[in-house]
């Protein structure tokens, strides 16, 4: 390979780590087109690296945000079952909806949840008799402080976090433009916290897609190999930044992100991306 | 040790030891065992730290969350299994 093409993948696979780290979110949106327009590869080709891509950056930057305590674990796991049950849900009713009513319901849920997260302030409810079954701590490094919460409304989180795996699987963008506002605005989990989670999970949703991709023979192992050392290097700068940043800016910077991300998807259905 | 700290270091393994070997990978030619398994190694760690939570969890006897982590590995495993099929 061509060390200017290793370079383009390198530097590609980093611009997504970062998102993944600071947003929770894998990086699909941007990976896929480029990796065909850019690169010169087939959808599946571009598929099956952007999935390594996403599976590096997310180990990476989990390896530090479970260690901090920002992930949470348990919350992560159970909402990874539910989103789970969406995905093969989703897989077996997109046969029977057209791609553009899919594609409008999502961009929508993105643009609605883009808004509030801006118009909203973020709710954290406290934890009353300290030690429930969904009571979590962790030490914001922006400002020292010990933030403790209390998961809420985890029937309503879970049920949407279904709508998230539905979504993901039935127009292939990650549902983590869907489970960060779900954990935020629903279940009332802090942003950063929510953001890291989500880091944490999309790594688990990819790696299923992508191990049976690498079985199968259609992963490219050198382009593969080029995106995973650049998402880990975008994995290591967006989990310092994040652990610094002000919760309000990062929720600002991600309703941004969200609405960028809508716009992108837009595009891509409309044939013009 | 701590459940976290263990996740956490399954995860850091893999991606070390995965990293190390796709790079020599990258450094020798375009398709040679050392990106093979360096992509392998990379790519199954996020499966190594739902088993490591699971574990960690059942020693803490956390039975709620622990059935939470068996039953994502299950459906992880059982996805991969019919999708290859």
């Amino acid at each position: 390979m061509e060390i200017i093409i290793l370079l383009g993948l390198i530097a590609l696979g980093a611009g997504a780590g970062v998102m993944g780290a600071l947003f929770g979110l894998g990086g699909g949106v941007i990976f896929v087109p480029v990796l065909m327009i850019v690169f010169g590869l087939a959808p599946v080709e571009a598929a099956a690296i952007s999935l390594v891509g996403i599976v590096a950056g997310s180990v990476g930057a989990s390896s530090v945000f479970v260690e901090k305590g920002l992930a949470n674990v348990r919350l992560g796991l159970l909402l990874e079952v539910t989103t789970t049950i969406g995905a093969i849900a989703g897989a077996i009713i997109a046969g029977y909806l057209q791609d553009w009513i899919l594609t409008l319901i999502f961009c929508a849920v993105m643009i609605y949840s883009a808004i509030r997260m801006i118009m909203s302030p973020e709710r954290v409810v406290e934890p009353k008799d300290g030690e429930g079954r969904m009571c979590f701590t962790y030490k914001d490094e922006a400002n020292g402080d010990d933030i403790s919460y209390e998961v809420q409304n985890v029937g309503k989180g879970s049920l949407a976090c279904v709508f998230a795996g539905m979504m993901s699987s039935m127009t292939g963008v990650g549902g983590g433009a869907i489970k960060v506002p779900v954990m935020n605005l629903i279940m009332h989990v802090p942003m950063k916290a929510a953001s890291s989670t989500s880091s944490y999970m999309i790594g688990i949703t990819a790696f299923s897609g992508a191990i049976t991709y690498f079985f199968s023979g259609q992963l490219d192992l050198a382009f593969a190999g080029g995106v995973a050392i650049g998402a880990f290097i975008g994995a290591f700068l967006g989990t310092y930044a994040a652990r610094k940043i002000d919760t309000r800016n990062l929720r600002r910077y991600f309703s941004v992100v969200l609405i960028i991300m809508a716009v992108l998807v837009l595009l891509r259905v409309g044939g013009i991306l | 040790m701590n459940m976290n700290r263990a996740i956490a270091w399954t995860l850091r393994a893999g991606i070390v030891l995965g990293l190390i070997l796709i790079v020599i990978g990258e450094a020798i030619s375009e398709d040679n065992p050392f990106l093979y398994y360096g992509l392998l190694v990379l790519i199954a760690s996020p499966l190594f730290a739902v088993i490591a939570a699971f574990i960690g969890l059942a020693q803490q006897k956390e039975w709620f969350w622990a059935g939470i982590a068996g039953s994502v590995v299950i459906i992880v495993v059982l996805g991969v299994v019919v999708a290859m099929l």
